[in-house]
């Protein structure tokens, strides 16, 4: 990991974040106040600039959770990068799927007369959610870098399938849910321009949000990593300078102070001074970081 | 328009909105912490000793 963002990097990442930003805050404005009332829907169509756009970046999060888990688990592309981009999609892929399953509710009650209904897209939605909840809190589950990574990203590929089960849910079984609509061409629907371009918009803004804190979530993953491996690299190190240094309790002063040398970096360094020692196994747990950081 | 609509657009606002919020100030807090700024870079690269409140003496590796 770069431990400081370039200023280019920076900037590019600070314009997605400002163009959602915008984004958002037009479809806000075009939803609700500039936009017509559909015909049969009325107002209630206005929820529909959100609630796509939204299960969109659902699917999309978790897409991308699966493909990186995939590029974790093929030896060739094996990073540690690819499992914390995993893990920071599918963090958002969980928020966006409670905000699609809330926005539903909220736009199903005046329309279905009813906040939840066992239909097939509507719980295999909440399947989702708690399928990624649970590789969220697989993640937690201690073990070794590799150990964790390797079985969270089995956890997301298998989560993964219930993807295109949602989505053709709609197709498959007789849900309340409508199947698609707007790009389905045996329906022939008619949508005003500024309502097409509207839900266009949302489309695009939430993605452009989803990627930016994306970026943010990422970082703080590898802030993260970057903190745990420098704070063993310093306890290890203090550790045996403790016990390197320090005579212990008994012990003549003349006496070499006992070492444990574990490495031939260690041992390799020579002498008994506490100094050395722990700088030749800080120096070597700083490349096994670097690697793991990579 | 009816209570709804507003509802809606409330919940997926301030849910994107402050979870994005949440993310954005974590990783400023960590890079303060771990003395990975752009300006703490700065300090180092000048030479000079950085001593502003609740940096790291020893600076970047």
């Amino acid at each position: 990991m770069n431990p400081i963002v370039s200023r280019r990097a920076s900037l590019v990442t600070g314009a997605v974040g400002l163009t959602a930003l915008v984004g958002i805050a037009a479809t806000v404005w075009l939803g609700l106040w500039v936009t017509p009332p559909a015909v049969g829907m009325g107002n209630l169509v206005r929820l529909l600039y959100i609630h796509p756009p939204v299960a969109w970046v659902c699917y999309l999060a978790f897409g991308v959770a699966t493909a990186a888990s995939l590029a974790y688990l093929w030896p060739r592309t094996r990073s540690r990068s690819w499992d914390r981009l995993a893990g920071a999609s599918a963090e958002l892929g969980v928020v966006f799927a409670a905000l699609t399953l809330v926005t539903g509710s909220i736009w199903g009650y005046p329309t279905w007369g009813t906040w939840w209904t066992w239909d097939a897209r509507l719980t295999t939605t909440a399947l989702l959610a708690v399928l990624y909840v649970g590789y969220l809190a697989i993640r937690k589950v201690p073990g070794s870098p590799h150990v964790v990574a390797r079985r969270s990203a089995v956890v997301a590929v298998l989560a993964f399938v219930d993807v295109p089960v949602n989505y053709l849910s709609v197709y498959w079984w007789k849900t309340l849910h409508q199947t698609g609509t707007v790009l389905d061409p045996s329906k022939q629907l008619k949508v005003h321009g500024i309502m097409a371009w509207t839900l266009l918009l949302g489309f695009v803004s939430f993605t452009l949000a989803y990627a930016w804190i994306l970026v943010q979530r990422y970082r703080v993953a590898a802030l993260e990593d970057h903190r745990d491996s420098d704070g063993l690299t310093s306890a290890i190190a203090e550790r045996i300078a403790e016990g390197a240094g320090s005579p212990t309790r008994g012990t003549p002063s003349a006496a070499p102070a006992p070492t444990v040398s574990t490495s031939p970096a260690a041992a390799s360094l020579g002498g008994n001074g506490a100094g050395s020692l722990a700088r030749g196994v800080s120096s070597e747990l700083d490349g096994a970081s670097s690697v793991v950081a990579k | 328009m009816n209570g709804y609509i507003e509802a809606g657009y409330v919940v997926a606002l301030v849910g994107v909105g402050g979870y994005g919020a949440a993310v954005a100030a974590r990783r400023r807090k960590l890079e303060k912490v771990l003395g990975l700024t752009r300006s703490h870079a700065a300090v180092e690269a000048s030479g000079r000793k950085d001593r502003r409140p609740g940096r790291r003496s020893e600076g970047l590796r």
